[in-house]
Formats: structure tokens, sequence, C-alpha cells
């Protein structure tokens, strides 16, 4: 086709083309006809068209309906239907436009236009509805609170395990039970104030963070009042509230000063709802909490009575992670507070994980069984399924026949004590609260003791002094987990016992503190007598524990670059060859320099301790080594410092050099040549209608014309139409 | 004639330099003034021709969105530069700042003076703030599975062109929704990015310099730019001029 086609006589050969090929030349033919009217098509152009072969077949349908020019007749009407009354990515039909128009502005539409771009398939009318019934509070763009839900770590809930005499395993929240700081110090006192919660059927949920604020106040299911408001205070990039950003530096921008207004403002707003509450407030039997710490002042705030006080027992932390402030939010809360999950069978229960060592107290006096039965008959039970499991992310998950009763009879049961004290430990850790982590490890029994195979003067020191810090155990024995060969028992230990403590100032007291006897809640201290009587090889097993995200509390230490931790916990028998759920090993996941430093360090003191190409460490380090560095890294200081200066007076001595060369008379062309340099004009080209000289980039060309403006653009063309 | 090839800078997306509606056309800065001449030039008397910029930046037509009823620009945009376009824009015609996660507001909205199709992923908030400032009712769509339909379509008040992958059902549902007729094309020699390379009111197009002729005359059809050939070139008339040329 392109060989026959001339631009010479194209009309002729389109006349001898049969008469199929007429959609197909019809943009050659439009193209002619513009060829007279319009300068910008080229016939260049043309070769492209007819080379481009999938371009015309692209348009090829389209110009089917639109050619207007020279096409056999065809029914004048456009190609699209403009009535087609229907919805293919959510395969409905309507009747009317209106009907259409409305479901295209529907959530359901929305959600369906979400799943397709997530590549999931759409749902049906009723799926949605079901959906939306359940949990989906963000189908409307602006209350996007997806990332948020992202990043929520789930940490496990603090959950009261129960269990009846039907071997059902149920729990509830401890905050529904008693106030976390004021646990009770007996089992009775416990069961007492269990006893009570039946009982308690008003409460209250206030929340609040970043400028968000939703409470509510329930009696059973019903609501009595609820109120939610927004204001804007959290700056977009920084991402704290005002005030806190005020603490270092005090903008005085547009934007600040909104936000502080609006801070206060809402603070004005919590205590007039407060207030407006404070009857009902006062009458409520627990009222669930969540709010940051720089608003405690809002809610406790001196001389107000909102139906609470600030050491208020019945004023109690939500102890699960929260999302944004929003009535939902709120009912969530509520619903999971007061109620009882039910865990299936104790077998089944157990069966589940079998790393969870369960402990069955069937001791307990029959009294207190009557008074659990009244609890769990008067409770608001509900009985929560597998879907609200999965959301608390509990650790235990129930296998599938969950029985859908209620528990009758219940005895006392306790939390997996591994469990706990790995919780307690990974806290400790993440808090670096080094005295009570060494505390913990020193309830595991004793650090292990490493063949090693030549030992310098030097490395005794450092791994005595190391030791020094920690807390001796008791004389209990123990085994190396990892590698029975290597448990053999050395007599750098004896020595270490009697090496003074220098750093701890009272190492007692603050043993004495986490000890069992002075636990305030008295389930942990029944955890504690159990943990106590686990052998220590048992023990050590916390060590290798991990967390949802995979982390061992080595892990954990190395994440959050605490590298005393780091050697204490390898000390203890931490395996650092454990890899986190992303495959990756504690010192690949170490901060910086000197908890990797730390691992290095232990790794030249013990150097068989562990398999350390596994461990990923890369070379020990030795206190020689260390001390080369420091020295080299003085001296990098001082070499730099001195380049500085010396490359500065050579600067100094060169500018003076060339000044002297020159004569008065160069320096002077010199300047002139700089100055004609800039003013140079760009070239001799003149305005067409106003024939002035164009300067600079002001100018531009119209029909190979230049012009200096659009007036006189306009002008010339009036003249060159005349 | 109404289509126009242009480059901008030696740029063939024109629909990223400008910004082009029924009562205003913006054009962005740049060292030569070439692009803004051809735009002064053919629309310069009928509606105001401004050299505008966005946050310092050229890409004007996919930063922001806007009818003859108004004009919507992102937070981005300095207050040097609002005022600027408010001074320079028509007094009916609204200014908007809106603060949208989505910022580039012309690659997520395309409208007409009487609809427009927004990003699923709009905040609620930016919908509201559309409808008020540009007078049209919203709906949430995608072309061609492409969430961002200001990229992938142009329409006016006549007509649209979209993505050229777009099915045959969904383009027929798009038109009724927009209640214009639509088909599915290229721009600038087989383009898809159609909102990129192509600026469009109701009597006037620009388009890449490599646009092909075919979709030129796609272009001209589909938006109903020549309105005089066809009275002039009945088929009556058609026949004489083949006798005559054969």
């Amino acid at each position: 086709m392109a060989t026959k086609l001339d631009t010479k006589a194209p009309v002729h050969l389109n006349l001898a083309l049969p008469q199929d090929k007429h959609t197909i030349l019809n943009p050659v033919l439009s193209v002619f006809s513009k060829l007279g009217q319009q300068k910008l098509c080229e016939t260049h152009f043309l070769k492209d068209v007819l080379s481009n072969r999938q371009i015309i077949e692209s348009t090829h349908s389209a110009l089917a309906s639109l050619s207007p020019l020279i096409t056999p007749p065809v029914p004048d009407k456009p190609a699209p239907n403009l009535n087609t009354l229907s919805c293919s990515l959510c395969d409905v039909k309507f009747s009317s436009r209106e009907e259409m128009l409305e479901h295209y502005k529907d959530d359901w539409h929305r959600y369906n236009l979400r799943l397709q771009l997530a590549g999931k398939k759409q749902v049906e009318e009723q799926e949605f509805n079901l959906l939306l019934s359940q949990d989906i509070s963000s189908i409307s763009g602006s209350d996007s609170s997806d990332d948020d839900q992202d990043t929520i770590t789930k940490s496990p809930p603090k959950l009261m395990l129960y269990c009846n005499i039907d071997n059902t395993v149920c729990s509830v929240y401890r905050e529904l039970v008693h106030h976390p700081a004021h646990t009770p110090d007996t089992l009775n006192q416990l069961l007492r104030s269990i006893s009570l919660v039946p009982e308690r059927t008003r409460v209250a949920v206030l929340m609040q963070s970043a400028g968000h604020f939703a409470g509510a106040i329930f009696h059973g299911e019903t609501i009595l009042c609820h109120k939610t408001f927004h204001r804007y205070v959290v700056r977009a990039k920084g991402g704290t509230i005002q005030s806190t950003q005020d603490k270092s530096s005090f903008a005085r921008s547009m934007g600040a000063q909104i936000r502080r207004a609006n801070e206060a403002a809402l603070i004005k707003d919590i205590q007039e709802l407060l207030r407006s509450w404070s009857d009902k407030l006062s009458k409520c039997d627990v009222i669930f909490i969540r709010i940051p710490v720089y608003s405690r002042q809002t809610f406790y705030a001196e001389g107000e009575n909102f139906g609470f006080f600030k050491d208020d027992s019945r004023v109690r932390p939500v102890p699960v992670n929260t999302r944004r402030p929003t009535f939902t939010e709120v009912k969530r809360i509520h619903a999971l507070m007061t109620s009882m999950f039910v865990h299936g069978t104790l077998d089944d229960f157990t069966a589940e994980d079998d790393d969870v060592t369960m402990v069955d107290h069937t001791g307990t006096s029959p009294p207190n069984r009557h008074i659990v039965k009244d609890l769990f008959d008067a409770l608001d039970v509900e009985v929560v399924e597998r879907n609200m499991e999965k959301e608390t992310k509990c650790e235990k998950k129930p296998k599938k026949s969950r029985r859908a009763k209620k528990s009758k009879k219940s005895n006392i049961e306790i939390l997996d004590p591994f469990e706990q004290f790995f919780e307690q430990l990974m806290e400790a850790c993440g808090k670096c609260e080094t005295p009570k982590v060494l505390s913990l490890l020193a309830q595991i029994g004793d650090p292990l003791s490493f063949p090693e195979p030549v030992e310098s003067p030097e490395v005794i020191d450092t791994v005595s002094m190391e030791k020094s810090a920690v807390e001796s155990g008791s004389d209990e024995d123990w085994v190396v987990l990892e590698d029975p060969i290597n448990s053999v028992i050395e007599d750098t230990d004896v020595i270490e016992d009697n090496i003074p403590e220098p750093q701890e100032d009272n190492p007692s007291m603050i043993q004495s503190e986490y000890t069992p006897n002075t636990l305030e809640d008295s389930i942990e201290s029944i955890t504690i007598r159990i943990w106590d009587d686990f052998l220590d090889t048992e023990k050590r097993r916390v060590l290798q524990m991990t967390n949802s995200e995979g982390y061992t509390p080595l892990h954990l230490a190395a994440h959050k670059g605490f590298s005393p931790l780091i050697f204490h916990f390898l000390r203890y028998g931490a395996d650092p060859t454990v890899k986190d759920k992303q495959g990756k090993v504690p010192y690949e996941r170490a901060r910086d320099k000197p908890s990797r430093d730390a691992f290095r360090r232990f790794m030249f003191s013990h150097p068989l301790a562990y398999n350390y190409s596994d461990a990923k460490i890369s070379s020990p380090l030795s206190p020689e080594m260390e001390e080369e560095q420091r020295r080299r890294k003085v001296e990098k200081k001082k070499s730099k410092g001195s380049a500085k200066k010396q490359r500065k007076n050579t600067g100094k001595q060169e500018e003076g050099e060339v000044c002297k060369v020159l004569s008065e008379r160069e320096k002077r062309a010199l300047a002139a040549e700089k100055r004609f340099m800039s003013s140079a004009v760009t070239s001799g080209d003149k305005c067409a209608q106003c024939m002035h000289g164009l300067q600079g980039d002001s100018y531009f060309e119209k029909s190979s014309y230049l012009y200096c403006s659009m007036y006189c653009l306009k002008k010339h063309r009036q003249q060159v139409v005349l | 004639m109404a289509c126009f090839r242009a480059q901008f800078e030696g740029n063939n997306e024109v629909g990223v330099f400008s910004k082009l509606t029924n009562s205003y056309c913006l054009t962005a800065i740049g060292q030569s003034e070439n692009f803004y001449s051809l735009f002064e030039s053919e629309l310069g008397d009928s509606i105001p021709v401004v050299h505008a910029s966005i946050a310092s930046c050229s890409i004007i037509g996919r930063l922001c969105v806007g009818n003859k009823h108004g004009l919507l620009v992102p937070i981005t945009c300095s207050d040097p530069e609002l005022q600027h376009l408010r001074n320079s824009l028509p007094d009916s015609v609204k200014v908007q700042r809106v603060d949208e996660k989505l910022s580039a507001l012309g690659n997520v909205i395309c409208c007409n003076d009487y609809l427009a199709l927004a990003h699923p992923d709009l905040d609620k908030e930016t919908e509201e703030i559309v409808k008020d400032t540009l007078k049209v009712e919203v709906f949430r769509q995608t072309i061609a599975g492409h969430p961002l339909v200001g990229s992938y379509c142009q329409f006016n008040n006549k007509g649209g062109l979209v993505h050229s992958k777009t099915n045959k059902l969904a383009l027929n549902e798009l038109s009724s929704l927009l209640q214009v007729p639509l088909v599915a094309g290229t721009v600038n020699r087989g383009s898809d990015i159609i909102g990129g390379g192509l600026a469009v009111n109701d009597w006037s197009a620009f388009c890449g310099l490599t646009t092909t002729a075919p979709e030129l005359s796609v272009i001209e059809g589909v938006f109903k730019l020549n309105v005089h050939p066809v009275p002039i070139m009945g088929a009556k008339m058609r026949a004489t001029i083949v006798d005559s040329i054969s």
C-alpha cells in the first residue's frame, strides 16, 4: 500500500482500491484534505502513517464511525452506546440512569475498585454488606487508617486464662477484673474481684490520640452516650503534636499557630464533654482509657471533677493495640474488653502448641468454685469465634471444634510461665532496663562457661569485669543447652564470685524487687513459683523464644543497640545463630558499631562458644585491636586538621602571586573583558513589528518571524492580512 | 481547524505542560516562548492564556485540575503562585488549594464542565472540594484497570479519548456514565497516556508533534473540533470533487 500511494494523486488511488479498504484509507484522506488548510500536516507523516500499521489498526475501529469526510454513507450515530446501564466491575445492571449514578457513588463499587487495584476478586453486594457489618471502617478515602493498622505491632494480650470443670479453657482481659497496678495480694481477693465483674455493666471507653477524640459510655450492650471529635493539631510532616514540637523549637508559622489554637480548643472540648458526662462517669464501674502522656493533664486536671480522678482504680488502660479513635473503634474496644474468649477444651488447647506447658491447678478449694460459677453465669459472655481470635492475635489458637457455650464451673488456670517470663524479659530488654534484665537472667541460672583455649591475663580481666556487673546466681546445677559436650564447669566462675560488684549500687535491693515474694500480682507469684520449679536447662529455653516478629531477646537487644545486654545474653546462652522471620541473625540486626563490637568482643573472649560463621559475626575483636583503632582515629583527626591548615596557606599564597605577576594595565583589560562578556547581546535580530533589537530570551518565533511580544505578533499579523 | 501539534522544549507531552479549559489556559514557564505563543495566538482572542508554575514546577498540567468553573491546585502550590493564578484568571473561576495525599491532581482527576472521574483512593474531603469548586459530579473509576484516570483519559463536553486497551463494555459504560461518546485511542504515535499527550477544550486541542495523522483525525472527530467540514462536504459535493479530480 505504501508503494502505491503517491502524494500527487492520492484520491485517485483511493478510488481504484476495493471498497473494503475504505476505512483504512480514510485517515490518509483526511490528512490530504487538510493539506491545503493546515501547515502542520506535512507529507512525511503520511509515510509514518502507512509504515506504522499498528497505529492504523488501533484507531481503525474508532475511525469507522468517525471519519466525517469522504466515507461511504454510514449511519450517523456515535460508536459507543450511551445507554449501557450496567457496571461490569460489580456485574450489575440498572433500569435507569439515576440508579446507575447512585451505584457509581456507592461504597460497594468503590470497595470493588480497590479490590481490583489490589488484584483481588470483586465481592457481591451481600458479601460486602456482611463485611461492612463486621469490620471495614475505611472504605471512604478519608479515614484511611490502613497504614496505621499495618504498623501496629501485635503483642500478646494480657489474658487471664481459666479452665472450668468441663475442661473448657476460656479467658478474659485482666483489665476487666482489676486495675493492673492494684493487683490483689491473695488468691481470695482476686476471686472476690472476679465475682464483682458481672455487676460491672456500666463501662466507659475514652480514647484520644493525635487530635482525635472518641468516647462512649455503655450500659450492658446499649450505648448511653457517645461523642467523637477531631481537630488539626498534628504536624503533617513532623508527625508530632504542636506542643511537643514547641519544646524543641517554637515555630511562628501560620500552621503552627493554627495547631496551637486547635490544641487548646481540643482540650477545652474534651473537658467540657467530660464535665457534662461527669454524672454518668462517676456511676461507671470501669473506665477504659487510652490517652497519650501529654494529655494526662486534660483528663486529670486539678480542680476539675469529671467523675473520676487520677489514681482511681476504676480507670484502667486499654491492654490491646488500638487504631485511630473513632466510634467504631470505641465499640470494638468495648466488645473486646467485655468479652470472654472460649479456647475449646484443655486438650485441644494444649495440643495446639506443644511448646506451651500447661500447669493445672486442681487444688482450688470448693467455695472458690462457687464464686467463679456465679461469675460466669452472670457475666455477659460473648463467645468469640475464630475471626475475633485472629484479631487479637492470641498466641494460643484453639483448634476447630470450639464449644460455643458458657463455662459453668471454673478452676483458676495460670498463664504459661515461660511466656510470661519471656514477656517480662522482652519488655525490660526493650526499655534497656539493664538491672532488671540482669536480675531476670539471674533467675535463669548462671552464665554459661565456654571452653577457652588460651587465656591471656587480659581476657580474664575483661570477662570478669563484664561479669561482675551481674548477679552471680545460686549454686544450682546448670548445663549448656546447645552443646552438652561443652558442659564442663570451669573454675573461672569461682573467681568471679569473689569479685565485689562495682557497678551495681545495691544489687540485693534490685533483686528483691523482682523476687517472687514481693510480687504484687498473685498470679505472677504463682507463675514464678512454678517457674522456679523448672530446671535451669529448661529455663534457658526462654532465651531462644521468639516474639511475633521472630525476635529473640538477643535480637531485640541488638536491634535496639544495647551493647552491654548483648554481651550478657550471649553469656547466658542466647544463641546468636537464631534467625528472625526475615531470616536475619542478631548480628545482622545490630543497630550500630558498639553493638556489633559487643558480638565481636564476645567472639574473641569465647572463641568456641557458638558457631560464629552461622551467626555471621565477621571477626573477633581483641582489646589490642580496639586500642589500635582508637589510636588510628585520633591520628586521622590530627592529620585532617593539619591538612586543612596547609591548604589554606597555599591558597592564599597563590592568589597573591597572580596579583603580583599581572601589571596594572593587564588587570584593567581583564576586567573590561569580563564586563563585555556579561552584557553581550545574543544576536542582531529585530522584532518583525516594532523593529527593536531583541534582547535576552523574551522574544519568540512565530511563522518564521521573530517578535518581542504578543502585542507585536497580533499587530503584525493584522498588517499581513491587510 | 482546531487541533494543533506543539512541543514544549523538545517534549511532546503537551498535556503535561499546559492546562486547557473552556475559560482559561495555563502554560508552563519555559526558556522559549514558542509553546506559549502557539497557545496565545490560537486562543488569545477568546480566553486568557496565562504563564503559570506550581510548586516551581513546569508540569502544571499534571499537578492541577480545572474546568470553566474553577481550578484546583495541590498544597505544594506556593502563596505567590496562587495569588498570581487568582489575579490572572477570570473572576468567575474559583481557585482553590487542596491538601490531598495524591498531590498530582491532574493525574488522579479528569473532568469536563459537568462530570469528573477520580482515583478510587482519593480523599473524601477532596471529592467534596472537587464537587463544590468545579461544580461537577464525581465518580470513582479506573481506566483499563489503571487508577490514574487523569493520565489515561481526556474528555471535553462533547467527547473523549481513553486508553487504547479499554475494552468495549467498559468503554460503553464509561460513555454512558459521562454522557459523551468515547473512543479508545492513542496520541503521540501510539502513546496511551492521553492526558499527558493532549490538552483539549470544547473548540481546540493541542497534541505532541509526533502525533500521527490518523490520531489527529480521531482526536478531531471525537472531540467534535472540525464542525465546519461536515456540512460543506456533503455526499453530493464529494461526488463532484471526486469527479473533477479524476
